[in-house]
């Protein structure tokens, strides 16, 4: 008994001696501490499937191109010195900044470590998930010489600098860190090498990442020397930590807690909206019942949107009227240039008669099964209820709901999509073009614009693009397809000592996600 | 001894198997495809089809199986779907962290647990006994979650005594130890209450067996009589209770681990569950298997130290 009672003993002492293992030295200069909601799984750039991931590599990397802090989407050039694009919009020449050192004594970039990114994206061997990106539009690329980098396209992308900036898959890696280190890159702190203004020196799986300042830097030097980031899954655990002073900054998507930090004398709350289609909702327009226009019309006649988006939406919502958030896309149509579809049940009711189901009928609708997402399903109900058509809710799990996305397994689905905004042509290619179904993103089977978006991929007119995807857009709405609502507004706390520079004005982040922030901007007073 | 462990160790591949294989064809029944889940808004039909061949679900069910057990028994459990990174490493990277707030859990859970149950015991039916009987029935019934909220309210807001999230604490020792004094309080409070119970009950039995009696008449001091004689026969079901909620403290501490943001092997499975990543999913529950297996096997001896009138070999 007492040998037993002593290994129990020596075990419990010895467990927590793990925790010995990253006893980093104490924080020198400014530090920005901030919380996450979800882990950061790795560092690889081309491997990334997450927004919340785009935060940490902006920060680890640099892109040839940048959006310029306050002036979402406009672009300012980051390791190209300039770049030039050829009347035929098919060959794109970036001209480097000489002498951008690598973190972690990697040398400088070249042209080669540019060229190496880019295909190794291309490349089926890297799994990279956004591959046929540049693989569908890339036909070769050259390095004339150590500071050039020539593209040479297929055809005409309108989204081609977009695929090269933040929150795609531009962020340019080190050749010779990928290729030493292989499948292990982006793994660890040690096995991770970018040129941006932080490097990463600590990674604890699910717990914290810390960067820390790059002093070899060739840019602007970021306003703080450290940033920690904190995985907290709960929303009360982040504000008792960040009103304690624990943590300076989290988001919030709990919209119960909004007026307890607004009360907070000590706390900042700034908005973001979004171009994540939190408040929308899908027909399946192959579906027996839903592929007449009309009754698709009558059931968007059928919604108060607008005190929908007051009820459910509320601080976390931001009205939609289109497809494309008008601050976060290029091209992207206002309310008023759209069709409108008014609350009116009468006329709910007439065109539900007009397409021979005066009586209504029963329809199936698929939810997530999430608190922030399934609040919309029973006021959709109810509304639809008024006019006859009685909806038979299905709460799925996140994983099967992604099946009945790529699927188009249900006849009226949520559609709720983070995209990436800023140029419109991938989001409206890979949501309502034919070729985007089962599998795919074109949850409707739509197939009523797949002229027009093609004309505006191939155009090289920027005037044209923008008037077909005027076209494009309003004719979604026409033919109601999709039943936009709200848009998710972000909301970011922070202590009062915290000044997020350029991006904000009003309280208003510039930035479509607080997750595609520009952190080097955030300075601790 | 050595017949008894060569005879429980051969099991253990059995029940691993077993276990290998329900988990499997769960994984498979369950809703839920885990490339949608882990391509999300960039499910191209390209990405897809590239994502089902890289993560091996283009094979036929008994190709995937029959690649689950060769990577089971050459030591291979693959790659987490969602990280890239292999499930050894990502289960590693979580344990230390449950184990030290397990431990912390189980200690305080066993010593407080076993001393208010005697106490009860010594005390039976009068009003120590009933507001330790209390104590541990609203030990019981306290969601975790909820305390842990209070904990934190009330030690680490209001009265700055902790951090209110254990991710933020100091990297070092004394941090971590401070970091887990609340969630492993929070925890161990629930099952101090069962084990309090168990202790009550069986030394209350035992009290009133002939030996203890006869003991007392030799002139044995009593504390003599509740700790060597009393509680060492009171042990079994207590010990059984201890290694029950060993298991129970790896595998369930999900909600202490959100609430306090730790990381853990019970929050890891939750979230591995949520992604549908296969490879991660069968792995945990093959580990918390072994722990069970284990935490049985030890009881069994112990059985066999406390009471030699049992013979777990021949």
């Amino acid at each position: 008994m007492k040998k037993i009672f002593t290994a129990m003993i020596a075990f419990l002492i010895g467990c927590p001696i793990v925790f010995c293992f990253n006893g980093m030295a104490g924080a020198q200069g400014k530090t920005l501490r901030l919380a996450l909601d979800q882990p950061i799984m790795q560092f690889d750039p081309a491997l990334s499937t997450r927004h919340l991931a785009t935060l940490v590599y902006r920060m680890i990397y640099d892109h040839l191109i940048d959006y310029k802090p306050g002036a979402w989407p406009e672009f300012e050039n980051k390791l190209a010195e300039k770049y030039e694009i050829s009347s035929d919009s098919l060959t794109y020449t970036f001209y480097l900044k000489k002498g951008v050192k690598w973190q972690k004594d990697y040398g400088e970039l070249t042209s080669e470590d540019v060229k190496f990114s880019v295909e190794r994206i291309m490349d089926p061997k890297t799994k990279a998930p956004l591959s046929s990106s540049f693989a569908s539009v890339i036909d070769k690329i050259e390095t004339p010489d150590m500071y050039t980098v020539k593209f040479y396209l297929t055809k005409p992308d309108p989204a081609f600098l977009a695929k090269l900036a933040p929150w795609r898959i531009g962020p340019i890696v080190c050749k010779k860190a990928v290729e030493k280190f292989g499948k292990d890159y982006g793994q660890r702190p040690e096995h991770t090498v970018g040129c941006g203004p932080f490097e990463l020196v600590s990674y604890l799986p699910k717990q914290k990442i810390i960067l820390e300042r790059f002093k070899g830097y060739y840019g602007t030097r970021p306003k703080t020397d450290r940033i920690e980031m904190f995985v907290i899954g709960e929303p009360d655990i982040a504000i008792l930590s960040l009103q304690k002073g624990e943590l300076d900054m989290f988001s919030l998507q709990v919209p119960e807690s909004i007026p307890i930090v607004r009360k907070d004398p000590n706390l900042r709350v700034y908005s973001a909206p979004t171009a994540t289609t939190k408040g929308f909702v899908v027909f399946n327009t192959e579906h027996p019942i839903l592929k007449d226009v009309r009754v698709r019309q009558a059931m968007v006649h059928a919604l108060d949107r607008d005190l929908i988006v007051k009820e459910v939406g509320g601080e976390l919502g931001e009205k939609a009227c289109g497809i494309l958030a008008p601050y976060a896309y290029w091209g992207a149509l206002e309310c008023d240039q759209l069709p409108k579809y008014p609350y009116d049940p009468k006329k709910a009711r007439e065109l539900l008669a007009e397409a021979g189901y005066p009586k209504g009928f029963k329809i199936q609708y698929v939810e997530v099964n999430l608190k922030k997402h399934k609040e919309l399903a029973p006021v959709l109900q109810a509304y639809w209820r008024e006019v006859g058509i009685e909806t038979e809710i299905t709460l799925v799990p996140m994983s099967e709901w992604f099946t009945y996305l790529t699927q188009a397994k249900a006849p009226i689905l949520k559609y709720s999509l983070g995209t990436r905004p800023s140029e419109p042509s991938i989001f409206l290619y890979s949501c309502f073009h034919s070729s985007s179904s089962k599998p795919g993103l074109n949850t409707s089977l739509y197939k009523g614009a797949d002229g027009l978006l093609d004309r505006a991929l191939a155009t090289t007119s920027d005037d044209e693009r923008k008037a077909l995807y005027a076209q494009i857009q309003r004719k979604i709405i026409q033919d109601c397809v999709i039943i936009p609502i709200f848009f998710e507004t972000q909301i970011l706390v922070t202590n009062k000592n915290v000044d997020l520079g350029r991006g904000v004005k009003d309280n208003i982040m510039n930035s479509p996600y607080w997750s595609f922030y520009w952190l080097e901007e955030v300075d601790i007073r | 001894m050595f017949k008894f462990l060569l005879s429980r160790l051969v099991q253990v591949p059995i029940t691993l198997l077993g276990l290998v294989t329900i988990i499997f064809i769960i994984l498979r029944i369950m809703p839920g495809d885990p490339v949608n889940a882990y391509l999300r808004d960039m499910a191209t039909p390209e990405a897809v089809a590239e994502m089902r061949v890289h993560f091996g679900l283009d094979k036929p069910l008994y190709a995937q199986f029959a690649q689950t057990l060769v990577g089971l028994f050459s030591g291979d459990l693959g790659r987490s779907f969602v990280s890239g990174r292999p499930v050894t490493e990502e289960l590693l990277a979580v344990l230390p962290h449950t184990l030290a707030l397990a431990a912390a859990a189980l200690l305080m859970s066993s010593v407080l647990g076993i001393i208010a149950g005697i106490v009860a015991a010594l005390r039976i039916n009068r009003l120590t006994d009933y507001l330790v009987m209390t104590f541990s029935t609203l030990g019981v019934s306290i969601p975790v979650f909820w305390l842990g909220l209070i904990l934190i309210l009330g030690f680490a807001y209001k009265l700055d005594l902790f951090p209110v999230a254990g991710v933020t604490a100091q990297p070092s020792l004394i941090g971590q130890l401070h970091a887990l004094v609340l969630p492993a309080t929070s925890l161990g409070l629930l099952f101090m209450a069962v084990v309090a119970r168990m202790t009550r009950a069986s030394m209350a039995e035992v009290l009133e067996l002939d030996f203890i009696r006869a003991v007392r008449a030799k002139g044995a001091s009593e504390g003599l009589i509740i700790i060597k004689h009393a509680l060492r026969n009171a042990m079994i079901p207590i010990v059984t209770v201890i290694a029950i909620n060993s298991g129970l403290l790896i595998a369930g501490a999900v909600l202490t681990e959100t609430v306090f943001a730790r990381p853990g092997v019970g929050k890891l499975l939750v979230e591995a569950v949520m992604s549908a990543d296969f490879p991660l999913v069968q792995s945990i529950v093959l580990f918390i298997g072994l722990v069970y297996i284990l935490a049985n096997l030890i009881v069994d001896i112990l059985y066999a130290y406390l009471d030699p009138r049992i013979k777990i070999w021949r």
